[in-house]
């Protein structure tokens, strides 16, 4: 600190250049001069509410070191886990190619989406089934449009033919002659039937679709391309994680300094709420996609669909990024790839599972239910208006609940295993949760 | 104070640690010394909690050591590396907060540590992107930052050059004199010996000898007597006093003796001394003595 001096007997203006020259050159003692100047403190020049708190230089550590904490709990110390987890993930190249590649998978299931659209692709078959009419009359009647006409005794037998896929639209003609004859088809519009008419016939859907097939089923491969890449993708990057920790002994430093449930739930969560990503990319570009295909009627449409992918996505997600991290705990490599393996089979065949056995309603009833199916089944469902809203609400409380339940399990493997195999003596450690604030100093 | 009383550590059938006791003082450098396998990184662990002890407990400031006790002590591991991915300053600061360091301070610390380790201008490198010297400094910093209470290190100049060594030593020797006990491992015994405080020899799990390097010595003084051949320092050796523990070695004969005078008495006593002169032993000869 350097002392500043002033001399309070000369007034401003004076010529203090020249006193002060007279008095040196009178020889007069420096220590006697220098009593009469007064020492101020730097501050004294500052007003008090902008003076800077100044530690005494001779109170600091020799390190150089400061020394500020604060009580670190629990929920806190997972943040930052998380935080640093999420931040490096977010960083990595896999991360960036994954998100590419999701956006450029979306961008492209609409390109096809909007070609097959236009081609007639996923229509209804071009069987009409005609009710109360001689096989004759149905023979002429095919001969007439050009498309297979068939006879069926009642509308009950023309409905069963609709279930079963033998005819695309069943014609019925009002018994009282008053009305004029309708379609009625199971789930979309029997376009090459329709297209045969002279005149427009309305049409009835015994099982009426909120989103039309042709969009719904380029959306729900969708959804399972974002499922399977965020979850995998994520539980990949924690796997790796942990296993340089490991391998580093950085787990035995947070262990040392962390509850071990806090590091487990840090990472778990962190990660899971990163997959929030992944969905948005992909529900961002679907709907600006079908924005600017003109399609706002079917973005529209898709949204609760959507919605309740988005809720049980992420309770799925949190169920597989638990499961990596009770695969990374075990202590063989072997066991380890059977963990990982059999994580990676579970989140792959809960994917495929509702998009191979979509036509079979009982089961896809059974799958939106079901954890690792539930994302892409439930979905479907909405979309194919055969859901209640409450029925969303138990499939994304079925995925938490089972994800609690993988988590606990997880956690509690996290703790036990978190020393063991890193090293000589890596025997069973005495890994405790620890509970309470640290001592500060 | 650290205290460590009665430390024993084993698995199956193999004891890493026997009845292990010694004092890290505060304000003091404490080097244990031991070749590879003699338990020094057991010991590390067992103080920190990371392995129980079968027997025997530690004591910080005269309270026995329970878990969560140990949340601001310094830990380094003798493996290196971190995470690769990340930044040094991040990583540095990150490790720091997790001991409840505030977020300024901790970034404060780490600015402060990579200066005077060199690093400043690594600052913001992909721990990945470092030589394995950088990293090892870098992995020091990071125990450090949080002004820890305690610091346990772990081989920490394994990978460190001499002059980046000196730097850590520097760092260490200013902690300490902050008023904590600063406790490393090394298989340098030349660099315990010239930067330790207090020594403690490890040797097959058990303490072979405590304390400075002055009371390892002890108070008898050795010299040595060099002769013209094998022979002669052979011969000479029968003519010395058992008491002054001559041993012969090649052309040369060492002995003890309380002063510089009483070792010239010994030697005016036996006949074909070429060269005669204190013998400066180091903590290596002192080891293979006490072992």
């Amino acid at each position: 600190m350097v002392d500043k001096k002033r001399n309070d007997d000369i007034a401003p203006g004076d010529e203090t250049d020249d006193i002060l020259s007279s008095a040196i050159e009178e020889d007069t003692d420096p220590d006697d001069l220098a009593d009469e100047f007064v020492e101020i403190e730097d501050g004294e020049e500052v007003p008090e509410e902008l003076r800077e708190e100044q530690q005494d230089p001779s109170t600091l550590p020799k390190t150089g070191l400061v020394s500020e904490f604060h009580d670190l709990t629990p929920s806190q110390a997972a943040y930052l886990v998380g935080h640093r987890e999420t931040s490096t993930v977010s960083r990595s190249p896999l991360f960036y190619v994954s998100a590419l590649l999701l956006g450029l998978a979306v961008i492209s299931a609409l390109v096809i989406g909007f070609q097959q659209a236009g081609d007639g692709v996923g229509e209804a078959p071009d069987t009409l089934a005609v009710v109360g009419v001689e096989q004759e009359q149905a023979d002429a009647f095919s001969q007439q449009i050009g498309l297979p006409v068939v006879s069926v005794e009642d509308e009950a037998a023309g409905e069963a033919m609709l279930r079963s896929g033998e005819a695309g639209a069943v014609y019925v003609m009002d018994p009282t002659g008053m009305q004029p004859a309708s379609l009625l088809a199971l789930d979309r519009d029997p376009q090459a039937i329709l297209d045969t008419l002279n005149q427009p016939v309305p049409v009835d859907y015994l099982e009426p679709p909120a989103v039309a097939p042709v969009v719904s089923d380029p959306v729900a491969w969708g959804m399972g391309v974002v499922v399977l890449l965020a979850a995998l993708t994520l539980g990949a990057a924690l796997y790796q994680n942990l296993r340089t920790e490991k391998r580093n002994r950085l787990a035995e430093v947070i262990a040392a300094t962390i509850p071990a449930r806090s590091s487990a739930w840090g990472r778990v969560y962190g990660l899971t709420l990163l997959s929030l990503t992944f969905t948005g990319i992909a529900l961002g570009v679907l709907l600006v996609g079908l924005s600017i295909g003109q399609r706002t009627d079917i973005a529209v449409s898709l949204l609760p669909a959507l919605g309740w992918f988005a809720l049980v996505a992420l309770m799925t997600v949190f169920i597989v990024v638990s499961a990596h991290l009770w695969a990374a705990t075990s202590a063989s490599r072997r066991a380890r790839r059977v963990g990982y393996g059999a994580v990676v089979f579970l989140s792959v065949a809960g994917v495929l599972a509702p998009l191979v056995l979509r036509a079979e309603s009982t089961v896809m009833l059974w799958l939106s239910y079901v954890p690792f199916t539930s994302p892409v089944a439930m979905p479907m469902r909405f979309m194919a208006g055969q859901a209640d809203w409450w029925e969303g609400v138990y499939a994304a409380a079925a995925s938490a609940v089972v994800g609690v339940i993988v988590f606990w399990l997880a956690s509690a493997a996290y703790r036990r295993t978190l020393l063991q195999g890193a090293g000589r003596s890596g025997r069973q450690a005495g890994i405790k949760a620890r509970g309470g604030s640290r001592s500060k100093k | 104070m650290l205290e460590v009383k009665g430390l024993t550590v084993s698995h199956g059938r193999k004891t890493y640690l026997k009845d292990v006791s010694f004092t890290a003082d505060a304000a003091r450098l404490t080097g244990v010394v031991g070749l590879r396998g003699s338990g020094k990184t057991e010991l590390v662990r067992t103080i920190m909690g990371l392995i129980d002890a079968d027997e025997g407990t530690i004591e910080l400031a005269g309270t026995q050591l329970g878990y969560g006790d140990r949340q601001n002590f310094g830990y380094l591991p003798s493996e290196r590396g971190g995470y690769p991915r990340m930044k040094v300053l991040e990583q540095i600061v990150y490790l720091a907060r997790l001991h409840g360091m505030t977020l300024g301070a901790a970034e404060k610390n780490a600015v402060t540590l990579l200066s005077r380790l060199d690093l400043a201008d690594r600052a913001y490198a992909q721990l990945s992107h470092l030589s394995g010297s950088e990293v090892a400094r870098v992995d020091i910093a990071a125990v450090l930052a949080a002004d820890p209470d305690v610091v346990l290190l772990d081989e920490p100049f394994d990978g460190l050059d001499a002059e980046s060594a000196d730097a850590v030593f520097g760092l260490l020797r200013d902690h300490a004199e902050s008023g904590v006990p600063v406790l490393f491992t090394t298989d340098k015994w030349r660099l315990a010996q010239e930067h330790a405080d207090d020594l403690v020899v490890l040797s097959h799990g058990r303490v072979a000898a405590h304390g400075t390097f002055g009371d390892l010595q002890g108070d008898e003084k050795h010299f040595t007597a060099r002769f013209a051949d094998p022979a002669a320092a052979e011969a000479a050796r029968g003519r010395i006093d058992e008491a002054a523990e001559p041993v012969a070695n090649e052309n040369e004969v060492t002995f003890t003796a309380a002063d510089h005078d009483a070792a010239a008495a010994i030697v005016r006593s036996v006949e074909g001394v070429h060269a005669f002169g204190p013998l400066n032993r180091d903590l290596a000869d002192l080891f293979k003595e006490s072992v």
